[in-house]
């Protein structure tokens, strides 16, 4: 009996603890954070980019938190650190890129830790920060924060080939005298391809996708800069799943005058950053989380994105301006229903959906 | 005779006992097929695991079922072979012909004429893929907007997307120069004496060619053509490019999709890949069988070395060769060059197509020159572990009575037979999940044992078919004199199999330094070599940059080559009967 009072006063004494701990000055614990962090080395993966190795230098400079940054396709990072947590090796700390592979394949494998736990600043954690909270999170079980969208448009016409066709609605895909001049991204994996038709499949339905790559006969192509030269040199007359990046620079050098977008609808890419469950360097990963989502660290991403590239330079937070370049590349969250949403669970359906269309035909 | 014959005065030398000789086999033997089944292994656990990145996984036969209701699989399937096949047939009658032309004949300037194989050999496979399609795509290739322009016809003249297509960017690419790059050295070891008994006897050098010098290296001919063919059914990069758009799938673009698929598909990828290696292992063993009964010592301690005068042909085929030495490097290399130098590849037309910004972005990025010094370690050190650990192999199995060298052969196999994208997986489960190798898991030693296992087949079988040309007699006199096998093999052996061993030790750098699947999966950030810096610049689109990562990989490969032949023709290697 006597035990069991000694229990439950440490008991009421350990919750009376963790309450003030609770209370504690986020300033403080942010302090705190970054004093035990100093020293430590963060391990990244990473889809790599000039504009993060600028903002990386930034970050060990202020905080002195060496980053060791390892660049690999998301499909490879979710194989390799699923076979390392699988056999109890915990070497990564955060995952930072496109959120697809993060929201469909990790989070729901269990090898992210939840990004709530990792927020410390009341400027990141405010959702009235973010221009809509319900894009603040990739997925309900809010393991991914996502901190840019970025508007894409897939389709674009070449009306140097087949001047006389129309293609000023997307029935006019379907213009029998397109067939065989359509070039598509091979649209059986996640891309730009398969991205481009779930806005497709989104406007449309499955009938008409179904319909448009079975009689069409569109000439597939696995290769990015193999669809963008076909296009953009008159090789077909409608690409799907054409990298806008190309489509812009090719204007900016003054090229790509007979081509244009196809109103065909817009898919939305979103960045995030994920922590992987029992990272290595918790304190270092929770001072770059609280850094990069501050407004320091989302005006430093959105001035040295737009240095590094073309487009995708705009942040999520309501504080921090898109680079004037990238204005059109900032989704409309008024009609967000109208966008696939690619790389978060609000358009895993549809992008799943194409793909297997996409194979469904392709498999004939 | 060689200088590499036996010593004027050999030191008092220690013979190893007999058990102790056995007992390193056995090691060696163990180690061979721990690093090499434990992969295929995995492998085959793999292909009966479901779902395996969803929070409970499980096990069945739903990998197998799915894979055999493929609707396009037998397609598929009969793609594979008969473009295999196709290319393989080309590139061996080819590559025999130039190989025997360059090392046994008095064509000019053979040294040059190698040399240009290799660059071919060395060429990045995707850009130079790209730089075909942009000379013969339809709608947009120069050769047939020139031919257009021209001509006045209104159709395209080549089709490079199309079945021939692929067979002809694979032979001007790596298919024909591997096999010029591999035969040389070997053709180069053969005596003499049997092309002048034939010619004695007044055969013609064509007819010596067939009947004296094919029969002879068969073997190393046969070791080149089935590691061709290996390697044929397993590639997909150009097939992807050039295949999607006429509709011709292959086996391992259906690998490729799986492993890529969102989520990775690896237990499809993994039941693919068995399927692949039961149907690929009936080859090594007829190689097998074949090698064991039709081995003839070429070289023996009455060597003589003389070329063959192919009189008024001389010319003619030497401007043959540098024509195709120019479609299969200078042509793509000056494409790939000003690929690097427009505001966006292929975009002739644009108003101001040319760049410097490219070059600017690619030498700027502080990755660059970590990256350059990490390829540099990784490819010698591999090199200097596969040259060591190959020879050793291959001496075992075919120069020791040791009960186990048939199995240790068998198993230098497996890892050719297991497609790429997979092995990385299974080398990756070996690294995380054997205890013995975390302390060493993340650093360049296991991107080395990675690279060393990858290609461990064509480095033993190479240096085992130069063994088998080797006549035992020189090996016997220095035991007779009571040499060592050490001894002998460092003093009599070694420098007459120098040329084939340093051709694997230079592919073996190259593989080092281009290497993308192997080590994909294990490297990391401080590791990470420059194949890998090239992958990330063409995903992240900036293929330009790309494309010149490829070029400085190329150039470090070919001068990391004539380095090597520059030091080889000094030290006398290579010229056998010298």
């Amino acid at each position: 009996m006597k035990t069991h009072r000694i229990g439950m006063t440490l008991a009421a004494i350990g919750l009376f603890m963790s309450g003030v701990a609770g209370a504690q000055n986020p300033q403080e614990v942010w302090k705190a954070t970054q004093a035990k962090a100093k020293g430590q080395v963060l391990t990244f993966q990473s889809q790599g980019g000039k504009s993060m190795d600028t903002l990386l230098v930034e970050f060990t400079k202020k905080f002195g938190i060496r980053v060791e940054t390892t660049v690999s396709r998301p499909s490879a990072t979710i194989a390799r650190v699923r076979t390392e947590q699988n056999n109890g090796q915990f070497i990564w700390d955060l995952w930072w890129g496109i959120t697809s592979n993060m929201v469909h394949v990790a989070a729901p494998a269990g090898m992210l830790a939840k990004i709530d736990d990792y927020l410390i600043l009341p400027e990141v954690k405010d959702a009235s920060n973010w221009r809509h909270a319900a894009y603040m999170y990739g997925e309900p079980g809010q393991h991914v924060f996502t901190y840019s969208h970025e508007v894409t448009i897939g389709a674009f016409r070449n009306k140097a080939v087949l001047p006389d066709v129309k293609v000023d609605s997307l029935e006019a895909l379907l213009d029998p005298r397109l067939k065989g001049r359509i070039a598509v991204r091979d649209a059986s994996v996640p891309n730009a391809g398969s991205f481009t038709l779930s806005t497709l499949l989104k406007a449309k339905g499955p009938d008409f996708v179904r319909k448009f790559l079975s009689t069409m006969e569109p000439r597939v192509y696995s290769n990015p800069q193999q669809l963008d030269v076909a296009i953009m040199r008159g090789g077909a007359a409608v690409a799907i799943g054409m990298q806008s990046s190309a489509f812009s620079e090719c204007r900016k050098a003054g090229g790509c005058k007979t081509m244009e977008e196809i109103p065909l609808g817009a898919f939305v890419q979103s960045r995030g950053v994920a922590v992987f469950k029992n990272a290595p360097h918790p304190e270092a990963a929770r001072v770059f989380v609280n850094w990069f989502l501050s407004k320091e660290g989302q005006e430093l991403y959105v001035r040295e994105w737009a240095r590094d590239n073309i487009a995708g330079a705009v942040s999520h937070r309501k504080d921090v301006a898109p680079h004037q370049d990238h204005l059109a590349d900032m989704p409309d969250f008024a009609k967000a229903n109208q966008y696939a949403w690619v790389s978060n669970s609000y358009g895993g359906k549809d992008i799943d959906e194409a793909i297997k269309l996409f194979k469904e035909i392709a498999d004939k | 005779m060689s200088s590499a014959a036996l010593p004027a005065a050999l030191p008092a030398i220690r013979q190893v006992p007999a058990v102790l000789q056995s007992l390193f086999y056995t090691l060696v033997l163990a180690v061979v097929a721990f690093l090499v089944l434990y992969p295929a292994i995995r492998l085959l656990v793999g292909s009966f695991e479901i779902n395996p990145f969803s929070a409970n996984p499980t096990t069945g036969l739903d990998n197998w079922s799915e894979v055999f209701s493929r609707p396009k699989l037998l397609r598929a399937i009969e793609d594979t072979i008969t473009l295999s096949f196709t290319r393989q047939l080309i590139a061996i009658i080819f590559g025999v012909t130039i190989a025997w032309l360059i090392a046994r004949t008095n064509l000019p300037m053979p040294g040059w004429l190698e040399v240009g194989f290799w660059v071919a050999l060395f060429m990045p496979a995707l850009p130079v893929t790209l730089a075909w399609v942009m000379l013969a795509g339809e709608g947009i290739g120069i050769l047939n907007n020139a031919a257009k322009a021209l001509f006045g016809i209104d159709y395209d003249i080549f089709k490079i997307y199309s079945w021939w297509g692929i067979v002809w960017v694979h032979v001007m690419t790596a298919t024909l120069a591997i096999k010029v790059f591999l035969l040389v050295p070997a053709f180069r070891n053969m005596d003499a004496a049997f092309e002048d008994a034939a010619r004695t006897c007044g055969a013609s050098v064509w007819k010596t060619l067939l009947h004296i010098v094919v029969p002879i290296m068969l073997p190393t001919i046969i070791v080149v053509t089935v590691l061709g063919l290996i390697r044929s059914l397993q590639a997909f990069e150009i097939e992807l490019i050039l295949g999607s758009p006429a509709k011709i799938d292959v086996y391992s673009t259906a690998i490729y999709r799986a492993v890529n698929g969102q989520p990775p598909q690896q237990g499809i990828a993994s039941a693919l890949s068995i399927i692949f290696l039961v149907a690929v292992v009936p080859l090594v063993a007829m190689q097998q069988w074949f090698s064991q009964r039709h081995a003839v010592a070429s070289v023996s301690s009455k060597f003589s070395h003389r070329v063959q005068d192919l009189g008024r042909l001389r010319w003619p085929l030497f401007g043959i060769l540098v024509v195709l030495l120019l479609m299969m490097t200078v042509l793509p290399f000056v494409l790939l060059l000003m690929g690097s130098f427009m505001k966006l590849f292929g975009m002739f037309d644009l108003p101001q197509p040319w760049t410097t910004a490219h070059w600017t972005e690619a030498f700027t990025r502080g990755d660059l020159q970590r990256a350059f010094w990490n390829s540099m370690k990784l490819g010698f050190a591999a090199s200097l572990a596969g040259m060591i650990c190959f020879s050793l192999i291959a001496y075992i199995s075919v120069r020791t009575r040791y009960s186990g060298r048939k199995l240790l052969d068998f198993l230098t196999w497996l890892p050719a037979v297991i497609p790429g994208l997979v092995l990385s997986l299974g080398i990756l489960q070996m690294f995380a999940a054997v205890p013995l190798f975390r302390p060493i898991y993340g650093t360049m030693v296991v991107l080395v044992l990675a690279v060393v296992i990858g290609t461990m087949t064509l480095g033993t079988q190479i240096i085992k078919a130069a063994l088998l040309n080797l006549g035992t007699e020189l090996e016997e006199a220095s035991w007779a004199c009571g040499a060592s096998r050490f001894y002998t093999f460092r003093r009599v052996v070694l420098p007459l199999i120098a040329p084939a061993v340093a051709v694997i030790g230079l592919e073996v750098f190259a593989t080092g330094i281009s290497v993308v699947g192997l080590v994909a999966l294990l490297g990391t950030g401080a590791t990470q070599p420059l194949s890998i810096l090239q992958l990330i610049y063409l995903d992240g689109g900036f293929f330009e940059s790309g494309s010149i990562v490829g070029l400085l990989i190329t150039v470090i490969t070919i001068t990391a080559a004539l380095l090597a032949r520059y030091i080889g023709l000094k030290a006398g290697l290579g010229r056998a009967g010298s």
